[in-house]
């Protein structure tokens, strides 16, 4: 449901007549304002459609999630199949560069980097994207997640690499990148796609506490984590403000880690053996 | 998140053997009057302040966080009243000044001795002086000197002596003006004239910055980096010890978890207020508010070397009419603050309230920016407002974005902490800084209209002494300069006027925010309390009492 919201969020001012820019309260009224037939979940602290914001906010928070897990996906399978593969002091080495980036707690690293990053408005690579400030944050949990993904492919080769059909390939003379391309990865499939579900959820979350915290999504940008923060304030005689991004955070992560495991459940061929 | 209680400094050791003939003596008298223990409970005062100060260094402070410490461990010369807001004796029990109104001639106090227990001479007040205008201390307030004969030349290192300092003999310090300067002694009472121990400020390591001595009320005791710091009462303090025995400033960045704190009693006292539309907040501390003027205001400053507002003024007054001080301020945010018209607060001699200055005007502003170059926006790129963080600064900061958006502006919005906030805003002499806008506030360190041009706006404060928005107008120097020399107050008073005038209506140097009014929270038990118009960090702690009543 959030997909779809997200997705056609662009119609909403059209659709129900909000921006989630604009500040609708009445300009007589201290805002936050409480729910009504007008703003379903009431308004901000400035004013602005709660559920606009929310339903803009579900894009930032996708946005993130998956290009941030895309980006692990990529780097870490590259990097996993390269060790798993190749063995030996390829291995070795990535394997240790790996352990390294584990060893950072990674919350941490990447607050240090975004600060390191004051202005994503004006660095040359960001500037071109839609929002610079989110941009920043998915490049760097993307670039902060591929360990955990690089060790799971590697462990996957280092299987599959000594199975009947993988040693026949290598026998017949095939080439290095067409076994691990056309035999090794479509076989190390299924438990990358169970992470990278996990780890939409895992991201988004992460999104949201790096905006709480005010270096993620920049105002006005509606992130859930920034209401959040901006409701916190509130929180005991305005308790919406906060708790309704608080609760869509917690419904889109639970909704991934449940797809997740559904998905997992669904490719264990063995589990599934045992059930039936 | 709760922090964890500060407790006493002493090694738990030393501790034990102190406490143990207290202990021993407690229960004698118990066992033998069976009655309550007479012993006095110790008086602690906590409250809050957002950040660590930036610095404890009387000579480079610049900010309230740094003078709330300063002040209370500190003294200078002369102080100023924070109640009464008149110009007492401090180390100087008395002075004198010559009929041209340039010689001063102070009298030291007897018995004024630093906390390391060595007696204040004016040898110590000479070395403060002259340390404030080295070149090498950097000071950002060396100007409040400037007015001393041969000043400028110690500064620059062609003299060895500053001309207009003299010491006659031990207790007797004499400043020679190069020309009347009304304000003067006023100046004398900021943190930065502060008289320091040569002993411990000459220090190459400058142990002196996390371990400060001075000769004012309280001892420095401990800091815990973004925690707390705690003093402690100065037994050999020249207006006698303070009743507290202790005070603990606890740093809190967020307002929600100090109103919490507070509620909780981890607090005693706080700066911020809860939201009056939170009544069930306002149920629980509202007897507790103490609300009253003081002498600050609040503005979005322009930087004027940097584009787009450099040589553009139509373009900065399209930003004044742009943004809706009155909703900001009585509906957004409402109770703290009154929208400005201009920049000298009321109350201050030179506050003008026929000033017109920019109230909300959606047309004007989008004439003004298409006069400005940019109709509607267009060919302007985005424009950073830097602010430093917290909720308030983020709301401010967001409703101008948001009534900025409506003429077709995009501002883009800075958050940083409070030390990276000041790089970026003060910049350098010859570099100007990072920031486009910037929120800013100013508390006037005494009551004149001079407190407030001069250290933001006067050309010669250029940079990082104050005058962020590098805003160098010769009209209004001179008019500020002028009024200066000016002893009849009407005549001053008119002057600051017309460089007012220049400043809002010619010029629009800022977004005219608003004039402070503070608004404090004190539990009921803290006695003593001054609701000082120089704002809640001017709170003279050795004035207060805890009367929770016997147990």
């Amino acid at each position: 449901m959030f997909v779809v919201c997200a997705l056609l969020a662009p119609l909403l001012p059209a659709s129900i007549g909000y921006d989630p820019y604009a500040q609708v309260a009445p300009r007589s009224v201290s805002p936050p304002t409480p729910p009504s037939r007008d703003n379903w979940l009431g308004t901000d602290t400035l004013g602005r459609d709660l559920l606009s914001r929310l339903v803009f906010g579900a894009r930032i928070s996708l946005e993130v999630g998956v290009l941030a897990t895309a980006i692990a996906l990529l780097i870490g399978t590259a990097l996993g199949a390269a060790a798993g593969y190749a063995g030996g002091r390829t291995d070795a080495f990535l394997m240790r560069a790996t352990d390294l980036v584990l060893a950072f707690p990674a919350p941490l690293l990447a607050l240090a980097i975004i600060a390191a990053v004051p202005e994503p408005e004006t660095t040359p690579l960001l500037r071109s994207l839609p929002h610079p400030s989110v941009g920043v944050v998915f490049l760097v949990l993307g670039c902060l997640g591929w360990a955990s993904i690089a060790r799971l492919v590697r462990a996957e080769f280092l299987r599959l690499r000594e199975q009947d059909f993988a040693q026949a390939a290598q026998a017949m003379g095939a080439h290095g990148a067409r076994v691990v391309l056309r035999h090794l990865l479509p076989n190390a499939l299924r438990p990358l796609i169970v992470v990278a579900t996990l780890g939409i959820g895992g991201n988004i979350l992460m999104e949201a506490w790096l905006s709480f915290l005010g270096v993620g999504a920049r105002p006005p940008l509606p992130s859930w984590g920034t209401m959040i923060t901006e409701g916190q304030e509130y929180f005991l005689a305005k308790p919406w403000v906060c708790l309704a991004p608080g609760l869509a955070i917690l419904l889109v992560v639970l909704g991934f880690n449940l797809l997740g495991d559904a998905i997992s459940d669904r490719l264990d061929t063995r589990r599934r053996q045992r059930v039936a | 998140m709760r922090t964890s209680e500060p407790r006493a400094s002493l090694p738990g050791l030393a501790r034990a053997a102190l406490l143990l003939p207290v202990a021993l003596a407690g229960m004698a008298l118990l066992a033998c009057t069976r009655g309550p223990s007479p012993e006095r409970a110790e008086q602690v005062f906590r409250f809050r302040m957002h950040e660590d100060p930036p610095t404890l260094d009387p000579a480079l402070s610049n900010d309230q966080f740094s003078e709330a410490v300063i002040l209370n461990v500190h003294r200078g010369l002369v102080e100023l009243d924070p109640e009464t807001l008149e110009i007492r004796p401090a180390v100087a029990d008395s002075w004198t000044i010559s009929p041209d109104n340039r010689v001063y001639t102070f009298h030291l106090r007897d018995g004024v001795r630093f906390h390391n227990g060595r007696p204040v001479t004016s040898q110590d007040v000479a070395y403060s002086l002259r340390r404030l205008l080295k070149k090498e201390t950097r000071s950002p307030r060396r100007f409040l000197l400037e007015p001393i004969e041969g000043a400028q030349e110690f500064t620059d290192g062609t003299s060895d002596a500053v001309r207009g300092l003299a010491t006659p003999n031990d207790r007797t310090v004499v400043l020679r003006l190069a020309k009347p300067f009304a304000p003067f002694l006023s100046e004398l009472t900021m943190a930065n004239a502060a008289v320091l121990p040569r002993e411990v400020y000459d220090d190459p390591q400058k142990a002196y910055l996390r371990a400060p001595v001075g000769c004012g009320p309280f001892r420095f005791g401990r800091w815990e980096q973004s925690n707390f710091i705690e003093l402690l009462a100065f037994d050999g303090y020249y207006g006698g010890r303070p009743a507290l025995d202790r005070a603990v400033i606890r740093m809190i960045e967020n307002k929600t978890s100090a109103l919490q704190e507070y509620i909780a009693g981890g607090l005693d006292s706080l700066d911020e207020t809860p939201d009056e539309n939170d009544t069930a907040m306002m149920a629980k501390v509202g007897q507790e508010v103490h609300k009253y003027p003081f002498m600050g205001t609040g503005y979005i400053g322009f930087n004027l070397s940097l584009p787009p507002f450099k040589g553009n003024a139509a373009l900065r007054k399209a930003f004044n009419y742009a943004v809706d001080k009155k909703y900001l301020w009585e509906v957004l945010i409402p109770g703290g603050n009154i929208p400005a018209n201009g920049i000298i607060p009321p109350g201050i001699p030179g506050h003008d309230k026929d000033l017109p200055g920019y109230p909300h005007d959606e047309a004007k502003a989008r004439s003004l920016l298409a006069q400005a170059g940019y109709p509607a926006g267009k060919g302007l790129p985005p424009v950073a407002l830097w602010v430093n963080t917290g909720e308030g600064n983020r709301q401010i900061a967001s409703q101008i974005q948001a009534d900025l958006k409506t003429i077709g502006v995009t501002i883009v919005i800075r958050e940083v902490d409070w030390a990276a906030y000041i790089a970026a805003v003060s910049g350098t002499k010859d570099n100007a800084g990072q920031a486009q806008m910037f929120r800013f506030g100013w508390y006037l360190d005494y009551p004149d209209a001079d407190a407030i041009l001069r250290p933001l706006l006067h050309s010669s404060n250029w940079g990082p002494a104050g005058n962020f928005g590098r805003y160098k107008n010769p009209e209004f120097d001179a008019l500020v300069d002028k009024a200066l020399a000016v002893t009849d107050p009407k005549e001053r008073a008119e002057l600051y006027r017309r460089a007012e005038t220049i400043a809002v209506m010619d010029d629009a140097v800022w977004i005219f925010l608003n004039y402070y009014q503070a608004s404090t929270l004190y539990k009921p038990y803290v006695k003593g309390v001054v609701l000082s118009p120089l704002g809640e960090f001017r709170l003279p702690l050795e004035r207060l009492r805890i009367e929770r009543g016997t147990h």
